[in-house]
């Protein structure tokens, strides 16, 4: 598939973002999940369900480890896309 | 017909006669369920069957193995780290250590959010303590892995691929024998101080029958449902083992699957008429709270027999909301089975009795603070109308055939039924001893055999009821975490001395629990203080994963002992009765603004 737009996938990741967090913050490219967001690996798996369902996609466990910013996470997001 | 898709999982049915794990030795149980047609069963994140591997092709590929790890030439015993991941492979290579006469020791394949770093230094830490010669994990771990062993001389890092490439051996295999260990299994405690308990196989299989014949009950016509990790005792011996040793067909389910979509678990169960699963009381939570009745398709709980709970202390309230919610569904409740155990004695010392439901006592809960002694409270007592407070614990029933319960007090004394001590079990399935750490091993096993499980609880007529668990130990979402690890974040902090944190753990309002950690703080300037608070909990949510509430006190608030070490419970007492206190302010204030 091709990989979709950047802003596309933010806006969308946005969206679940502001459901699931558990801190109030504006999101940006530079908020951080666990910091501004309060996120931990548990409550981000209940957005992940959400994440996968829409993207249609299989999000690998292991690049949960790798992720800090929302950058971090829309980039993943397409890249995950363009290659399934 | 379609595609390439595995449609049918191993049979319930294993068309052998049942056997209790009366064998000499794990080899022995794989030989045997092999002759059977049942074996284990991988679903993915989906919920479709990905891989299925019969005991027959288990015992096969298995033997292959250890006649290809025999030619790396490493002693008898000799530790194999395997990352242990839900998937085939794993018991593969456990298995090919049972036939060679190798250690297993199964390694987390845990990743946490932002964690890289911490699960790299945790592999590593597991690797040296447990003096691996070689280290296995599948492709998506590898670079993990990699990461982990540089450094290290091993004889032998790589996928499963790189050891299928070994040569195989023209060897008879002499599989690991009853007093040789039968794995290393490191427990979930302290990732700085990692212990790993020695099981040997005699152990092992003695729990093994304890827990199908004695516990469970097994029958033709059980069918295992599991989601708990291959690197967990319950897991892994309650998991893999068990049901081999009882011929038994399971269905698996990744933690993560199970994390991201709890109904896949109640999917299984359902769809391949499971009838046994166990989980911690946080997967009950979880699957209750996400799971929604109307989703498309109905479910069928109604076979589900053995609902195991264990793992940590047990709030019956989640158990019921659980209940309650999946009634429609058939689910039962009376098929809840209370459990206590440890890695430290294989997995199971006492099962509650199954087809009862959870059994409850009903105690004083200022008496049992007061004076460590759990009295009954009757329903309609004057007690409980007079307004006292009451806790209900879950009894978790008589310990296996040929184990023994004591309760002691803190000077060693035996203590009478209904008195709260420190639990001690003594058996024939009770660990040889920490691997290389005699220090740490003599101070929970005595020379006669009791193993002092740190657990707190009490006995009435031979059951055991749980009051608190191991000391200290801080358990969130299932995972465990021992307070020192916390603290040492915290004394890192340039403003912070030793002994000025103490880390706990509170139950919230709504059953669950939450990390607290107290920090002896002299500075007055609020600005000061906001910042070492937000700074503190952010780097406990980076390097632990956990979400730390951080309380500042003035110096000398942390209660000691009386040999001047923290006392973390105090600091837990403490700080609940300040919070008591601020709620009451709360309330005043409130109320005074509706007097005005």
């Amino acid at each position: 598939m091709t990989t979709p737009e950047y802003d596309t996938v933010f806006q969308q990741v946005e969206a679940l973002l502001q459901e699931h967090a558990q801190l109030q913050a504006p999101i940006k490219d530079d908020t951080d999940l666990i910091n501004d967001l309060g996120f931990d690996s548990l409550k981000l798996m209940e957005m992940l369900e959400e994440v996968e369902d829409i993207f249609d996609i299989t999000y690998p466990l292991n690049d949960l480890s790798n992720l800090q910013t929302v950058k971090d996470f829309v980039v993943q997001i397409q890249q995950i896309v363009g290659r399934e | 017909m379609d595609k390439m898709n595995i449609s049918n999982p191993t049979p319930t049915e294993s068309h052998v006669p049942l056997r209790n794990a009366d064998f000499s030795n794990l080899a022995e149980a794989l030989d045997y369920a092999a002759k059977g047609e049942s074996g284990l069963n991988f679903y993915d994140g989906r919920g479709k069957l990905h891989a299925t591997l019969p005991y027959s092709e288990l015992q096969q590929k298995a033997r292959a193995l250890a006649k290809r790890l025999l030619g790396l030439g490493m002693e008898r015993g000799a530790r194999v780290a395997i990352v242990a991941e839900t998937h085939p492979d794993f018991p593969r290579f456990f298995f090919a250590c049972q036939y060679a006469g190798y250690t297993p020791v199964p390694l987390p394949a845990s990743i946490h959010l932002g964690g890289h770093k911490a699960y790299v230094e945790q592999l590593k830490g597991l690797l040296a303590k447990s003096q691996a010669t070689v280290a296995v994990a599948m492709t998506e771990f590898l670079p993990y892995l990699l990461e982990a062993t540089a450094g290290l001389e091993l004889k032998l890092v790589g996928t499963p691929q790189t050891f299928d490439d070994l040569e195989e051996q023209s060897v008879e295999l002499y599989p690991l024998q009853a007093e040789e260990n039968a794995y290393l299994q490191y427990t979930s405690g302290s990732t700085r101080f990692p212990r790993g308990v020695m099981v040997s196989e005699a152990a092992v299989m003695h729990n093994l029958a304890g827990i199908i014949r004695d516990g469970l009950k097994v029958r033709q016509g059980d069918r295992c449902v599991s989601w708990l990790p291959y690197y967990h005792d319950m897991g892994l011996v309650g998991f893999v083992l068990a049901p081999l040793a009882a011929q038994l067909s399971v269905d698996y389910l990744a933690t993560r699957d199970f994390a991201m979509r709890p109904r896949l678990w109640l999917n299984l169960m359902s769809n391949n008429r499971g009838t046994i699963s166990f989980g911690p009381p946080f997967g009950y939570e979880l699957s209750s709270r996400r799971v929604r009745l109307n989703d498309a398709k109905p479910l069928d709980l109604s076979a589900w027999r053995v609902a195991g709970v264990g793992a940590e202390t047990i709030q019956i309230e989640i158990l019921e909301a659980f209940a309650e919610k999946l009634k429609p569904l058939g689910f039962n409740r009376k098929a809840f089975v209370a459990s206590y155990g440890m890695a430290e004695c294989s997995l199971a010392v006492s099962f509650a009795p199954i087809d009862l439901g959870v059994m409850v006592d009903e105690i004083d809960a200022d008496h049992l603070s007061t004076y460590q002694e759990a009295l009954p409270v009757a329903d309609s007592s004057e007690q409980k109308s007079s307004g006292c407070r009451t806790k209900k614990l879950v009894n978790c029933g008589v310990p296996l055939p040929g184990h023994e319960i004591v309760i002691r007090d803190e000077s060693g004394q035996t203590l009478p039924d209904r008195k709260c001590g420190t639990i001690h079990v003594r058996g024939p399935s009770v660990m040889r001893g920490y691997f290389a750490a005699p220090v740490a091993t003599a101070k929970v096993l005595s020379a006669d055999g009791w193993l002092n499980t740190g657990d707190i609880g009490y006995l009435y007529e031979g059951s055991l009821m749980i009051t608190g668990r191991e000391k200290d130990m801080i358990i969130i979402n299932g995972r465990n975490f021992w307070p020192q690890d916390l603290e040492f974040y915290a004394e890192l902090q340039p403003e912070i001395r030793p002994g000025d944190a103490s880390a706990i753990s509170v139950t919230t309002d709504d059953g669950l629990e939450t990390a607290v950690m107290v920090v002896q703080y002299r500075e007055t300037d609020e600005t000061k203080r906001n910042e070492l608070s937000v700074r503190l909990s952010r780097i406990i949510r980076e390097e632990v994963g956990i979400n730390c509430t951080i309380e500042l006190v003035p110096a000398h608030t942390l209660p000691r002992t009386s040999s001047g070490k923290l006392s973390r419970a105090g600091t837990q007492r403490d700080y609940l009765s300040r919070q008591e206190e601020r709620k009451q302010v709360i309330d005043d204030l409130l109320f005074e603004k509706q007097a005005i």
